[in-house]
């Protein structure tokens, strides 16, 4: 029964994210991409990483698409020639998608046990209950560096957007 | 687990050159903020201030190697070598800069923060332990460093260049993350240390997904070192971008790139040395071959740079190969070459800052002829640096390639060397082009020199160094060694 | 192993089951009962008579952007604010200066937007 939702929610964000690439009117794509990270969020769950899929919901279909819908509007994506830009080495990029894929394929399919496969995470999950403390514990301790480096990365994509789009408007 | 303010303040004292450059951020933000039409030189030299600080601050290290922050960073005589590097590229990028911005009109607090926080990504880098604090110092650093990139808001070829930045970026730090995901679902580790200590007590580490991880992060890497096939972004990013931040991308990425993949190919993943010396002598050849061969037909020299700056990168992957039988020696060649590089490479780059003004820059090497008979000083300095990046006998590229080769030789790498040999001598014809045009050809009318004493003062520096290192390279070849003594 | 704990999400699932079908039915239903005569005037956006000039598809100024910039940085913000609460109790007051410093870096970013008009909405 879990493996049967495990495979559909997988199946749909593979296809979703298929169609995010195909699709031909970009809002589309976005909407899909809505799919995917939804889907993605769904998978979250069933491997007991609620924490991160709250995240997907949130960050990524929420505020991430919304980035994306004005970005795609500051832009007048009519007046752009896509195809005659992005389709031009399609056969290229179809073969080497096929390569790479061909490769991750052979690689997942071999048959191996996971050398490893508990990090600290898993270990704590099961001694402290709920993912989103352990991932508290864990961060707001031993990995206050990163944290800390997170508020400075957003500080500096503030700066970057404030530089790049506001004084440019003030001059036109 | 028990982490307390006693071990942070402890931790936290251990990383003060960091904090010197946080703090030196938020007093150019404030200032810059508080006085928007203030001065905004004033604010270049507390930057510059803020960095030579920050290196004094460094230089106080007792020595003491240990890991601090749970094992996010290190605190070791590599990481030691590579920040003070990292303060020399920002130290010599602001003094080009300080002119440079008044001439283009982008004199902003901004840049000159943002200069601060690129280098921050790259420290963060350097001495990160495990690969999520380097991913983290990899981000910040590409962000800060994409917006210096489009700082030129006005111009085509600068926005052209970010967004190339920016997105190519992106997809190597996509592939990156990839990589460090299948590498901590192998080893259940992010721990570069204890990623060593997981696989040393394997009998079998040769599995399929570990190779798969190492494979994916040598390409994240690839596109901040910028060897062959993840190069595309180089040329357009040197030409569209602020001199003085090409000059700074043209070797602080790459230096930061460097000491992580060292860390990572020596320390994490040393048990596949074999699987990725293949890897990187594939890579050394068609970067040095490719780079060599494109610098050959280009005119604009921004672009002749970039390319000659991936033939560079080809020969340290030399090294690096090298490295998989000759530990110390192949690591003292690579981060030896890395340390001379940061002079001579970043050098034509404030020649070519010398000579622009307000309406024209001369990035053509047409733009260069006779440049001997308007300044016959700037002229020789462009030759020594020239002649260095050939790697000319008395010049100190001849003892990094030296070494370099030397150290392929010990390995038994003869097929290598011969293409390294072989790659030399076409690069020689590109650099000695633009000699040839600043001595033999007939100047143009309007060359002018735009000189400015912090440009000179950062060019003698250059010269000082590259002549110095030329003359007496014991030196700093000694203290390359010293610092990777304890690393491997 | 950690699947065994999925039973609880039984009426996630059976909640999103039950709202998916009726969102489809009353489509399905709406589709089958009205009646369709459509005409050109009809089809038409504005029906009161007025003739749309140009394309709904206008460009918006860059301003929305550094809004939604804005807006992502301090969403991410209080993303850590929910771990952060739930293990407050257990870490206490290094927690707690550790969530005052991340949140003094971001302030120094809004500060920042709004000194340089990033906030200001003029045209």
């Amino acid at each position: 029964m879990i493996h049967l939702f495990f495979l559909m929610f997988s199946l749909i964000a593979v296809i979703a994210s298929w169609r995010v690439v195909a699709a031909k009117h970009i809002i589309h794509a976005v909407l899909w991409l809505v799919v995917t990270f939804f889907s993605t969020a769904c998978l979250f769950v069933m491997l007991g990483a609620e924490f991160l899929a709250a995240i997907q919901i949130l960050v990524y279909a929420g505020a991430i698409i919304i980035l994306y819908v004005f970005a795609i509007m500051l832009v007048n994506v009519k007046d752009l020639d896509i195809k005659a830009h992005f389709h031009k080495h399609r056969r290229l990029a179809k073969l080497l998608g096929l390569v790479i894929f061909a490769e991750l394929g052979l690689v997942f399919l071999q048959r191996f046990t996971f050398l490893q496969a508990k990090g600290p995470l898993a270990v704590q999950q099961a001694e402290w209950g709920g993912n989103s403390e352990v991932i508290g514990r864990l961060l707001y301790t031993d990995y206050i560096l990163p944290f800390e480096l997170a508020s400075i990365i957003l500080l500096v994509a503030i700066i970057g957007a404030v530089v790049l789009a506001i004084t440019q408007e003030k001059r036109a | 687990m028990q982490y307390n303010f006693v071990v942070l303040l402890g931790d936290i004292k251990q990383i003060s050159a960091e904090m010197v450059i946080i703090l030196t951020i938020v007093v150019i933000m404030l200032m810059d903020i508080l006085a928007p039409r203030g001065d905004k030189t004033l604010l270049a030299y507390i930057s510059l201030g803020g960095t030579l600080l920050a290196a004094l601050v460094c230089c106080t290290w007792n020595g003491v190697e240990q890991s601090i922050f749970s094992g996010a960073l290190v605190v070791d005589r590599f990481a030691f070598f590579f920040k003070l590097m990292l303060f020399t590229i920002t130290a010599l990028t602001q003094l080009m800069s300080i002119n440079y911005v008044k001439l283009r009109n982008i004199n902003r607090g901004e840049f000159h923060a943002l200069v601060l926080f690129a280098t921050l990504g790259m420290l963060i880098m350097v001495s990160g332990a495990d690969l999520l604090s380097i991913y983290l110092g990899l981000e910040l650093n590409a962000i800060a460093c994409c917006v210096l990139v489009a700082f030129l808001r006005q111009n085509v070829k600068s926005n052209e260049a970010a967004l190339k930045y920016f997105v190519l970026s992106l997809f190597s730090s996509g592939i990156l993350l990839y990589g460090i995901s299948l590498v901590y679902g192998v080893t259940g580790e992010i721990n570069i240390y204890k990623i060593a200590r997981y696989l040393s007590g394997q009998q079998n580490v040769s599995h399929p997904m570990l190779h798969l991880g190492l494979v994916l992060l040598v390409v994240g890497f690839g596109f901040k070192v910028a060897y062959v096939p993840f190069h595309m972004w180089v040329p357009d990013v040197y030409e569209g971008a602020p001199i003085s931040v090409a000059a700074f991308l043209s070797l602080g990425p790459k230096a930061a790139g460097f000491a992580v993949l060292v860390r990572i190919v020596m320390v994490a993943v040393f048990t596949l040395k074999v699987e990725w010396s293949i890897l990187f002598s594939l890579l050394a050849v068609v970067t040095m071959t490719l780079g060599n061969l494109t610098a050959l037909c280009q005119e604009n020299i921004r672009r002749l740079l970039a390319y000659s700056g991936i033939a560079h990168v080809g020969y340290m992957l030399m090294g690096l190969v090298a490295a998989a039988n000759y530990p110390q020696l192949g690591i003292t060649s690579v981060i030896f070459y890395l340390l001379c590089y940061v002079f001579f490479n970043i050098g034509p780059f404030g020649i070519i800052i010398l000579l622009c003004n307000k309406h024209k820059i001369c990035e053509f090497i047409g733009d260069f002829d006779g440049l001997s008979v308007r300044s016959p000083l700037s002229a020789f300095v462009m030759t020594i640096f020239l002649l260095s990046l050939a790697g000319i006998p008395p010049m100190v590229g001849f003892v990094a390639k030296f070494l370099i080769f030397m150290a392929a030789m010990k390995a038994e790498l003869y097929w290598l060397v011969a293409i390294g040999i072989i790659n030399s001598a076409i690069a020689m014809f590109y650099y000695l082009r633009i000699v040839v045009a600043m001595y033999v050809r007939a100047p143009k009318p309007g060359l002018k020199i735009n000189a400015s004493p912090s440009l000179t003062i950062a060019l003698a520096i250059m010269v000082g160094f590259t002549l110095l290192m030329g003359i007496y390279p014991a030196l700093f070849i000694g203290f390359a060694r010293y610092s990777i003594a304890t690393l491997l | 192993m950690l699947l065994s704990g999925l039973s609880s999400y039984i009426p996630v699932l059976v909640f999103m089951a039950i709202s998916g079908a009726i969102g489809f039915l009353m489509l399905l239903i709406g589709r089958l009962w009205r009646p369709s005569h459509p005409y050109k005037e009809k089809l038409s956006p504005y029906e009161c008579g007025i003739e749309p000039e140009g394309d709904a598809w206008e460009r918006v100024i860059p301003r929305y952007y550094v809004y939604a910039m804005l807006f992502l940085a301090f969403d991410v913000e209080a993303l850590f604010l929910f771990p952060w609460a739930i293990v407050f109790d257990k870490i206490g007051w290094f927690a707690f200066i550790e969530m005052v410093l991340f949140i003094i870096v971001l302030l120094i970013g809004l500060v920042y937007a709004w000194a340089k008009g990033a906030l200001d909405w003029r045209y």
